[in-house]
This record gives structure tokens, C-alpha cells and sequence, in this order.
């Protein structure tokens, strides 16, 4: 922790390492230069220990043993060199590098074994010497270590430890779950305790690694039978043709007090599997409906509902139990395409973490269904198949109907008191239908001819309009009326205009027909109209004295009152007496008498 | 002469009343047998023909018994969509339906499909017919200008008591009926998805994002419209864009 708190480089060279790795471990693309430079420094300044060791460090002539090189640091930080400086009777061969972190106390530590294989062709006594690696800008010293090579069939000789991978015989499916086991084997003297991070590899496949699977088995190794530690891991290929997986795995050595082998502490020596080849093939075309990727042997499905009861438009819970050997957790429940009457929530495979192995047991899929209707009594029939690869062929694996019983919803029944439910059932007018949903009406009764709201309608607004203008009319005219009331003078010139215009059409015409005593007679009425309003009197009642009071005191003795006097002296000449006067005398008052209208006519507007 | 004219006119207009009686009745008993012709229809199971026969009914003569009913038949069908539309449409008309209200409580019950939440004044608008607001508007305000107005100012009478209170009551009237024809204004902007998976949409574009697939008979509020996209508020999936024809408004013509 000290050297954490003095050294911030290293704490976030660790972190860089750390993810970096991950990277390399996902990703085959090469790390930039400041990464790598990074990574060296980081690991440079952690505690830099390089070892090495034989595995066994006695062996057989012509039997393999693994040379391992350990180094405390990231794998791209080390570069070791090209050639190891070992005898020439030994023949090294570059195999894999593996990379763990080791737990020391409240700190990590990044630790990379190289292995190489190597193969005496004489016994005796072979040494590779002390050589340097480059970790960063560090160099770090890996120590000589000694291989005694003994002759074939010597007690003293032993075998390395190994990986193997095992794979039933057969060919497989996409899709097909395939228990596959990592094996580690004993030397010989039980000093394999167990398997760390054991890891199958393949680009074609997805693995399922089983918890708990780790034991000690025996093995046969080349006729022997031998301890072995073993794991179970599921691989699902994934794409079809000839395809090799391998394994890998650090394994938990007892500690020995041999000189020659590693003594780092918590070291664990890194093993590799030698690849398996298997075939994969394609599911057959003729799929049943309802195949959703299920490879296997299974028993029969069961339904297994907590109640047999729900109420229309409630959930209810449909567990489906299935059981058998294959794929159970990766499968996916079928869908429910044809339920009327249901609707289905879509079920998740997420939901389904109830698989009680890796391969053999039994998982559970939860369908949610909600009844839409009451009275319904048996739950959809779910098409479901999964495919037998020892039959090679698809089984029918139907979820049969549950019976059960949909009741009414509580919310729709309310509207119908269960006291009238029978009187309600045999009127035909008002009957509930079965199905929850409210009465049909028998005959119309609201109508509304259209759906648009009244105020959205140009209509109403032109009604509206049409009721404000009558109003203002209506008001308008009664101002009028009032008005009128108050000032009755108005209302008789008015009448006085109206019927001068009248009486001026009778001149007119008498006058164009040259007819004087039709003439004389609209003259003098036309005067008597034009007067009476200013003297508050019916025209009819008018003589010439009053038609002059109603003319200025200036016209009356002037030439307009010795018109008017000779106007209506013909008039009375006309009406009175026998003897008609002579016309050509009204003919010469004519343009005076045409003037002083006009004047009087003015005088009424 | 003058007697046998005065018979004949009268004759004369008592036999169009009659003629005008006949056709009215036969058109009604027409209508009727319609509308009796879809019950027996619904009655017998045939949903989709007796949805046909309401639907021709309330094209003939739209009414909220017939979109109740279309409602139930499109429903037993299997449209909650358009079933859920219909009883919408059966409310707007006749908001006391309880048979309307209470399916559709069922549908979204059944379907999962929560209600859009009122506005306050909206919720106020539902208390009477989306008609009635109008006319009740219009009406007081008629009657606050015939009390207030009319009669003291063209009519000359004097201003009582009575008539005063008369107009204030109208006038409250008139600002409360306002209300209710504001909410039942709003609420023109209430629809309903009409097919399942209806996609809400990030932009008013036919390639953009997907936010949810809506459900059919999910309530919607629209706010505005960009060329056939309307952009819309849902209770359940939050706002966005929808296609305007994945839409039926409450309160526009046509099913």
C-alpha cells in the first residue's frame, strides 16, 4: 500500500496493465507505443522477479518436460530473448504463455509464464544457464535451472503434469450443448490439488463454464490409471463444419522441495490442452412448430399454475417446467402466436434463472397471460419441439391447455348488482354479455350528427353572428323609435318630404300634359305640405294666410306672397266659380312657383 | 266559392302533413331495423358483421348507442383499437353511458393500457355532452344580454331585483360553461392509437429512431403537427412522433 501511496505511476500503471490485458485477452489489436512504454515502466517498478523451472525436473530420455519461465509483470512488458541459452542436447519448443494475477496481501501482482516444451536425446545433466530479460527499461535475471535426464524405464524419472481436454465421441449440432472436461493429471504423486481459472478456447464456440463441477477422477494415461483433477465446462458451437477447441488452465501444485522448480510464492504452473477436433452439422430443415433452439433429451413439459382461478383482464402466472439433458439455459421460451381471447406478455429467457445444472436438470419459463374475457376455461395450447440429436430428428413437445376458470373482472361486474343478475339476464333489452363487457344498446337514443365540438363548427359562429346583428338591428331601431317620440317635427318632415315628392311628380306631370287645373290643384297642395310641418298643422287644413305665416315676414309682402296670393286665387277660381280662368296666367307663375318649392323643400330638410 | 276554398286548402295541407308523417315513420322503422339487424347480428357472434352494420349505421345516423356498440362488436372481434375509439366517441356524445365507460374501464383494463390524465378543466368538461358546453355558453350569454341589456335598454321595462339576479346567475353561467368549452376544446386533441406497434418516433421522419411500439388503444394527446407526423404525449412511452395514420382522434369524423 506504501508503495502504492508513493507511487502513483505504478498504481495507475496496474490499472493501464490490468486493462490492457483485458484488451489483449478480447482483442488481437497491437498496443500503441505509450501504452507498452507505460506498461513497462509500470511493471519495472513493482517488485521484478524473474524464475524458472522444470516440470519435472527428472525425466525419462525422449520424455517431455515443460521449462517455464515466470516473470512478475505484464506479458507485453517482457520481452525474453529469441534463443535460450540451453544445451544443445536439449531441444526447447516454444508453447503458449499464460498471465494471472496473484494476490499479495492488499496489492496484486501480474505474473507471465512462458512455457517451453523440452526433450533430452541423452541422459545426464543439462543446465540452462543464467540469462537476462528485458522488462520495461529493466533487466532482470531468470537463474540457472538443472534437468536431469535419466534412462528410459528409470524409477527415478517422472512425468509432467498435463491438460487434456476430453469430448464425447460423435458428431454434433449448432446449437447442441456438448459437455466437454478439462483434466489435469497427476505426475504421479498426487501433487495436483486442483485446477485455477481453467478456460476452454475456440472461435466457434460459446462456453458455459458448470460451478461446482471441479473433482478428482481417475484417468487412463498411456495404460496407467492416474489421479486427475477434473472440471466440466458446456461448449455450444456455434457454426458448423470441422472445429477445434482446446483448454487451458493454471493449476494448484503442493509444495515441493525441489531446487529446480519455481519458488515464487503462489506460483502455479500454467497448462495448455492439446486442441479437439470435432464436426458440427446443421440442424435438420423440417423444424416442428415452436422449435426455439432446444437440443436435447426431455421429459414431457408440465404446467404447473399456483391457481386455477383469475379473474378477466388479471395476470396469469403459467410456469412451464422442463426437464431433462441439454441446452436448458440457453433456451428461449416459444412464443404464443395464436390465443384469442389471452393477451401474452412476452416472455424473457432472462427470466429464467432457475436451470439447477449446467446441462442436466430443469429450468422453468413464466408466461404471463391475462384472460380478456370471463368464462373462458382452458389456457392457449403453446406449440412447442425441441430436437433429439441421438434420435437426429425434431419431438413434438406441445404445452397442453390447462383447464381453469376465467372469471368476471371486479371492475366491469360492478356495474350490475348481483341482487337483479337473473331479471338482467332475460331482459332482452338490457342483457350483460358474457364477456364483461357493457350492455349493447337496443335502439338509439343520443345522436349528434357530427363528432366536431359545436364551437369548432362555422355554423354556430354564423348563427351567433346573425342573433348579435338582429340584436344591434332590434337596438338601432328602437334608439329610432325613441327618438322619434321625443321629436314628433321630425316625424312630420319627414311625412312632409315623403309626400312633397309626390305631390311634385302630380305638378310635373300636369305641367308636362300642360294641364293647368291639375297643375294648380298640385301647386297649391304641394305648398300646403311643404308649410304644415313649420306651422305643427295637417296640409289640408292650410289656407294662403297660413301658408304665408309660414314664409320669412320679408317674402310674405315680396314677390313670393303675391305668387302664392295669384296661385291659390286661381285655385279658388277653379273650385268656386263657374268660369275657368285663363290657363296662360298659371303658365307665367310657373318658374317662380318651381323656384320657391325648391326653396321650400330645402327648408324641410 | 270562398268555403270551398278555405276546404280545399285545408284538405290540402292535412294530407302533405300526412305524406311528410309517413315518410319520417318509415325512414325511422328503416333505421331501426338497422340497428336491430346489428344487435341480432352481435346476439348470433358475427362481431365483424355487426361492427359492418354499425359502422353503416352511424354513418347514417350517428348516435352514442351505435358507437357503443361498434365498440363492443370491433372489441370481440379483436380490434381493441377501434374499440376503444368507439367507446371514446360514445362518451364524447353521452358521457352518462355507464356501459360505455364501464368497457372501456375493461379494455384498458384487459390490454394493460393506462388512461391519458385530464387537465382540470377537461376533467370539468366531461360532466356534460361536448355539445351541451356550446349551447349552454351561448345561452347564458343570451340570457345575461337579454336581462341586462335588452330588457331595461330596448325594451324600456325597469330593472327589478329578480332580473338582475337573474343576469348574474347567467353570468356565472357563462364564465363556467367557458370552462367546459375550453376542456372540451382541449380535449379535440385526444386520440387513440388505432393499430398495435405503432412506433413512437424521435423525429418527424419515416427512418427515425424508434422510442417505443405502442400499443393499440393507448390514449394519446397531440400538441402539434409537422406534415403527417403529429407529435404526441402518451401516459405510458413519453412523447413523440407518430405516423397520421396510425392515429383516430375522439372528435373527428369518420371510423
Amino acid at each position: 500500500m506504501n508503495c502504492l501511496r508513493q507511487s502513483p505511476i505504478l498504481t495507475a500503471g496496474i490499472f493501464l496493465l490490468a486493462g490492457a490485458s483485458f484488451a489483449q485477452q478480447n482483442s488481437n489489436a497491437p498496443l500503441d507505443a505509450t501504452m507498452t512504454q507505460l506498461l513497462r515502466q509500470a511493471a519495472a517498478e513493482s517488485e521484478l522477479v524473474a524464475d524458472a523451472g522444470f516440470d519435472p525436473a527428472v525425466v525419462a530420455v525422449g520424455e517431455p518436460s515443460l521449462y517455464r519461465v515466470i516473470v512478475t509483470a505484464a506479458p507485453e512488458a517482457v520481452d525474453l530473448p529469441e534463443k535460450i541459452p540451453a544445451p544443445d542436447e536439449l531441444q526447447l519448443q516454444k508453447e503458449g504463455v499464460g498471465s494471472s494475477f496473484v494476490s499479495k496481501g492488499p496489492t496484486s501482482q501480474y505474473r507471465t509464464t512462458f512455457n517451453y516444451r523440452v526433450t533430452a536425446r541423452t541422459a545426464g545433466t543439462f543446465t540452462i544457464e543464467s540469462f537476462g530479460a528485458n522488462v520495461g527499461a529493466w533487466r532482470v535475471g531468470v537463474p540457472p535451472r538443472t534437468l536431469k535426464v535419466v534412462a528410459a524405464g528409470s524409477p527415478e524419472a517422472r512425468r509432467p503434469s498435463s491438460l487434456r481436454l476430453e469430448v464425447p465421441a460423435g458428431d454434433f449440432f449448432v446449437g447442441q450443448a456438448i459437455r466437454a472436461q478439462i483434466v489435469a493429471l497427476d505426475p504421479g504423486d498426487s501433487s495436483v490439488l486442483g485446477l485455477v481459472e481453467p478456460k476452454a478456447l475456440g472461435n466457434a464456440f460459446i462456453f458455459d463454464r458448470v460451478s461446482g463441477s471441479q473433482r478428482r477422477d481417475l484417468r487412463e494415461d498411456n495404460g496407467r490409471s492416474v489421479s486427475a483433477m477434473v472440471e466440466e465446462v458446456i461448449a455450444i458451437p456455434i457454426r458448423e463444419g470441422r472445429q477445434a477447441f482446446s483448454a487451458q488452465a493454471f493449476v494448484e501444485l503442493r509444495p515441493t522441495s525441489d531446487s529446480q522448480t519455481i519458488k515464487l510464492r503462489g506460483y502455479r504452473p500454467f497448462l495448455e490442452a492439446a486442441p479437439v477436433n470435432i464436426v458440427v452439422r446443421h440442424l435438420p430443415g423440417d423444424a416442428l412448430p415452436g422449435f426455439t433452439g432446444l437440443i436435447g433429451q426431455f421429459q414431457p413439459p408440465s404446467p404447473r399454475p399456483a391457481s386455477r382461478e383469475v379473474h378477466a383482464g388479471d395476470p396469469f402466472d403459467l410456469p412451464i417446467v422442463i426437464q431433462g439433458t441439454g441446452n436448458l439455459g440457453r433456451v428461449i421460451p416459444p412464443p404464443i402466436t395464436n390465443a384469442p381471447g389471452w393477451r401474452v406478455v412476452p416472455t424473457s429467457s432472462h427470466d429464467n434463472q432457475s436451470l439447477t445444472a449446467g446441462l442436466d436438470g430443469s429450468n422453468v419459463f413464466h408466461y404471463t397471460l391475462i384472460p380478456l374475457h370471463p368464462g373462458m376455461t382452458a389456457t392457449p395450447r403453446i406449440p412447442f419441439s425441441y430436437f433429439d440429436p441421438q434420435q437426429n430428428s425434431y419431438v413434438d413437445f406441445t404445452i397442453p391447455s390447462i383447464p381453469i376458470l376465467v372469471l368476471r373482472s371486479a371492475g366491469a361486474g360492478t356495474t350490475v348488482p348481483d341482487t337483479n343478475t337473473t331479471s338482467v339476464i332475460h331482459n332482452a333489452s338490457a342483457r350483460r354479455t358474457p364477456e364483461g363487457l357493457g350492455n349493447l344498446a337496443r335502439r338509439p337514443a343520443h345522436f349528434a350528427a357530427s363528432l366536431v365540438p359545436m364551437q369548432q363548427r362555422p355554423a354556430f359562429w354564423w348563427s351567433q353572428l346573425l342573433l348579435a346583428i338582429g340584436l344591434a338591428g332590434w337596438y338601432g331601431w328602437s334608439r329610432r323609435r325613441r327618438f322619434l317620440a321625443a321629436h314628433p317635427e321630425v316625424v312630420r318632415m319627414a311625412r312632409a318630404r315623403r309626400e312633397l315628392r309626390w305631390q311634385d311628380r302630380r305638378r310635373h306631370r300636369a305641367a308636362a300634359e300642360r294641364d293647368a287645373v291639375a297643375y294648380a290643384r298640385a301647386a297649391v297642395a304641394s305648398l300646403r305640405v311643404a308649410c304644415a310641418p313649420h306651422l305643427s298643422a295637417r296640409p289640408e287644413a292650410l289656407v294662403c294666410d297660413d301658408v304665408l305665416r309660414a314664409l320669412p315676414p320679408e317674402e310674405q309682402n315680396g314677390e313670393t306672397g303675391k305668387l302664392l296670393r295669384q296661385l291659390f286665387l286661381f285655385a279658388d277660381e277653379l273650385a268656386f266659380k263657374d268660369k275657368s280662368p285663363h290657363p296662360e296666367t298659371l303658365w307665367s307663375l310657373q318658374p317662380a312657383l318651381e323656384t320657391l318649392m325648391a326653396e321650400l323643400r330645402r327648408r324641410l330638410c | 266559392m270562398l268555403i270551398r276554398s278555405a276546404f280545399f286548402l285545408r284538405s290540402l295541407a292535412l294530407l302533405s302533413a300526412g305524406v311528410i308523417w309517413l315518410a319520417f315513420a318509415s325512414a325511422a322503422r328503416g333505421e331501426t331495423n338497422d340497428f336491430e339487424r346489428a344487435c341480432s347480428a352481435y346476439d348470433t357472434r358475427d362481431f365483424a358483421g355487426a361492427a359492418q352494420l354499425f359502422g353503416d349505421e352511424i354513418k347514417r345516423a350517428p348516435s352514442a348507442e351505435a358507437w357503443r356498440n361498434l365498440g363492443n362488436a370491433k372489441w370481440q372481434a379483436g380490434h381493441p383499437g377501434p374499440a376503444i375509439l368507439a367507446w371514446e366517441r360514445a362518451l364524447w356524445i353521452n358521457p352518462y353511458d355507464a356501459d360505455a365507460a364501464a368497457s372501456l374501464r375493461f379494455a384498458r383494463q384487459s390490454a394493460q393500457l393506462a388512461e391519458l390524465p385530464l387537465r382540470w378543466w377537461e376533467t370539468f368538461s366531461t360532466c356534460l355532452p361536448a355539445n351541451a358546453w356550446a349551447w349552454l355558453a351561448v345561452g347564458s350569454l343570451w340570457l345575461t344580454i337579454a336581462l341586462g341589456f335588452v330588457l331595461p335598454i330596448i325594451l324600456g321595462r325597469r330593472r327589478t331585483a329578480w332580473t338582475q339576479s337573474l343576469a348574474a346567475i347567467a353570468f356565472g353561467g357563462l364564465l363556467l360553461t367557458i370552462t367546459g368549452a375550453a376542456g372540451i376544446h382541449t380535449r379535440t386533441a385526444l386520440g387513440v392509437v388505432w393499430s398495435g406497434g405503432t412506433p413512437l418516433l424521435q423525429v418527424p421522419t419515416h427512418h427515425a429512431q424508434t422510442l417505443a411500439r405502442l400499443p393499440a388503444g393507448e390514449a394519446i394527446h397531440s400538441r402539434y403537427r409537422r406534415g403527417n407526423y403529429f407529435f404526441v404525449r402518451t401516459s405510458s412511452a413519453g412523447s413523440g412522433w407518430v405516423e397520421e395514420t396510425r392515429l383516430r382522434f375522439i372528435s373527428s369524423p369518420g371510423h
